[in-house]
C-alpha cells in the first residue's frame, strides 16, 4: 500500500513538473530567434532563423531575393524574362538560374499535360491581373491570345544558356519564381550553419531542419472560404508547403461572378475544374510551387489521379463541396481540424 | 499512520494536480500578457512599439507616400484607415494575440503583436 502511495505521489509530482516545463518552454525558446521582413516579388516575405549566424544568413537571403527578383521580373526591362520576351523570336542568353527554373517548369508542364504553362502571361495580362485593371475578355480576344500560349514552343539551349520563344510569346515565372527563391534561400541558410529556420514567401512556406526546441514545424492550411479558420495542420521538417487557391487574387465582375488569377491554359478562363485549393508538400520549393498551380488547374479527378501516381510528393486537395483529399504519405504528419470530411489517397509505394 | 495516509493519498494527489494546473494557467496568462505590445515596421525597420494597454491613435507614413492611421484600443490594435488601394490591412480588423500581424503590402508596413 505504501508502494501505491509512493506511485501516486510520484505521478502527481511528475504531472506538475511536466505542466511547468511546458510553460517554461514557451517562455524561453524565442531568445535566439532572428526575424526579417522583406517586401519583394509583389508579396510579403518573412524569414525566421535560429542560432548565431541567423542575422548574417538573413541578410544574404535578402540579397539573393533581390537578385532573383531582378532576373525574373516581367516588367523590369533588364530582367532575363524581359530579354526573352523582347527578343522578337531570336532568343536571349540568360543566367543559370533562369535556365534551371525554365527547364524544371517545362518538365512539369510536360508531366501535367500543360496544366502548368509559363507562357500564359498574355492571357493573364488581358484579364488585368498584372495591372489590377480587371476585365472579362471576350472569347475572340482570348482565342487570339491563346495562339501565343504553348509551353511546347519554348526551346532551351543548355549549352549556350539561351531561351527562345516564338515572336508574340511572353514568359512569366509567377507560378515558379517564389518556389525557386525559397529553395535558394534554404541553401544559403544551411551554407551559413543555420540548422533551424522557417521561410515564408507570401504563403510559400519552407522549413530548414526542425524548430530550435527539436520539435517539428507546424504549418497550417487555411480554409479557402474563411481565412480565420484552418483546415489542417502539417508537422514538417526540411519540407516545403505551397498552396494555390481561388481565394488569393480575384475580382468580382459586373456579371456578379468571381474570377481568379489561376488561368487554365486550355480555355484562357480561370481554372474551374472542381478544386478551390491545392497544397503540395515536398522537398523542393520549386516543384511544390509549380505543382500546386498545375493540380489546381487539373481539377479534382485529374489531380487525384496525378497524386496517386507520384509518390515523391504529397498533397492536400479541397474541392468546392469542401471534400478534402489527402495523400497517404501525410497520415502521420497531418491533423485535420474537427468537423471536416477527408479521404486519404492510397498509393502504391 | 498508514491507514490515515491511505485515506488521504487520492485526495492529496488530486489536490496537487489541481494546484499544478492552477499554477500553469496563471503562468500561461502571465506569459500571454507579456505579448501586449505591437511592433510597427516599415520596410523591415522597427519604427515604433506600442503598448496595447494604452489607448492611442497614430498616423504613420508608409512607403510610396501611403499614410496609415493605427488605433490601439482595449488591448488590441487595428488599421483605421490606409491610403493603399486594396485596403486589405483595414479589412484585417483588430488583432490581440502574440504572433498576429497586419500587413499593408503597398506601404511595406507590418504591425505585429510581440512579446514584451
Amino acid at each position: 500500500m505504501v508502494m501505491d502511495l509512493k506511485r501516486l505521489l510520484s505521478f502527481a509530482i511528475a504531472a506538475i513538473m511536466l505542466l511547468l516545463c511546458s510553460c517554461s518552454e514557451n517562455i524561453d525558446n524565442s531568445e535566439k530567434e532572428y526575424k526579417k521582413d522583406i517586401f519583394a516579388m509583389d508579396t510579403y516575405m518573412t524569414l525566421k532563423l535560429y542560432g548565431e549566424n541567423g542575422k548574417k544568413a538573413a541578410t544574404l537571403s535578402q540579397d539573393e531575393i533581390m537578385r532573383l527578383e531582378k532576373l525574373f521580373s516581367v516588367t523590369d526591362e533588364q530582367s532575363d524574362i524581359a530579354k526573352i520576351n523582347n527578343s522578337s523570336g531570336n532568343g536571349a542568353v540568360v543566367s543559370d538560374d533562369t535556365i534551371k527554373v525554365a527547364t524544371k517548369a517545362l518538365d512539369i508542364a510536360s508531366d501535367t499535360d500543360g496544366a502548368l504553362d509559363i507562357s500564359i502571361y498574355p492571357v493573364l495580362k488581358e484579364w488585368g491581373f498584372t495591372t489590377e485593371n480587371y476585365k472579362v475578355p471576350d472569347s475572340t480576344s482570348l482565342s487570339a491570345l491563346l495562339q501565343n500560349v504553348d509551353y511546347k514552343n519554348i526551346s532551351i539551349n543548355q549549352k549556350e544558356n539561351k531561351i527562345t520563344v516564338p515572336n508574340g510569346y511572353m514568359l512569366d515565372f509567377g507560378s515558379v519564381a517564389k518556389g525557386y527563391t525559397s529553395d535558394r534561400i534554404c541553401e544559403i541558410i544551411r551554407e551559413n550553419g543555420v540548422s533551424s529556420a522557417l521561410v515564408n514567401l507570401g504563403g510559400n512556406v519552407q522549413a530548414v531542419g526542425k524548430k530550435n526546441d527539436g520539435s517539428l514545424w507546424k504549418v497550417a492550411i487555411e480554409h479557402p472560404k474563411d481565412k480565420s479558420d484552418t483546415i489542417c495542420k502539417l508537422s514538417i521538417d526540411n519540407k516545403a508547403v505551397v498552396t494555390s487557391g481561388n481565394y488569393e487574387r480575384f475580382f468580382e465582375a459586373e456579371d456578379g461572378k468571381k474570377y481568379w488569377h489561376i488561368i487554365d491554359p486550355k480555355t484562357g478562363f480561370p481554372a474551374d475544374n472542381g478544386l478551390i485549393s491545392a497544397s503540395v508538400i515536398g522537398s523542393s520549393g520549386l516543384e511544390c510551387d509549380a505543382l500546386s498551380t498545375a493540380l489546381f488547374v487539373m481539377g479534382t479527378n485529374r489531380a487525384i489521379e496525378f497524386c496517386s501516381k507520384h509518390t515523391d510528393i504529397d498533397a492536400v486537395l479541397i474541392d468546392k463541396e469542401m471534400n478534402i483529399y489527402i495523400t497517404d504519405g501525410l497520415r502521420e504528419s497531418i491533423t485535420v481540424s474537427s468537423g471536416y470530411n477527408f479521404t486519404f489517397i492510397d498509393r502504391l509505394k | 499512520m498508514n491507514v490515515y495516509l491511505k485515506k488521504l493519498a487520492v485526495p492529496l494527489c488530486i489536490t496537487m494536480v489541481i494546484a499544478g494546473c492552477i499554477i500553469w494557467i496563471i503562468l500561461q496568462n502571465l506569459y500571454k500578457n507579456k505579448g501586449s505590445i505591437a511592433e510597427v515596421r516599415v520596410s523591415g525597420e522597427t519604427i515604433m512599439r506600442l503598448d496595447l494597454s494604452e489607448n492611442t491613435r497614430i498616423k504613420l507614413n508608409g512607403e510610396e507616400g501611403i499614410d496609415i492611421i493605427i488605433v490601439v484600443e482595449n488591448g488590441g490594435i487595428y488599421v483605421e484607415h490606409s491610403d493603399c488601394p486594396d485596403k486589405i490591412c483595414e479589412k484585417k480588423g483588430r488583432i490581440t494575440d502574440t504572433g498576429d500581424s497586419i500587413v499593408c503590402l503597398p506601404a511595406h508596413t507590418v504591425i505585429e503583436v510581440i512579446k514584451k
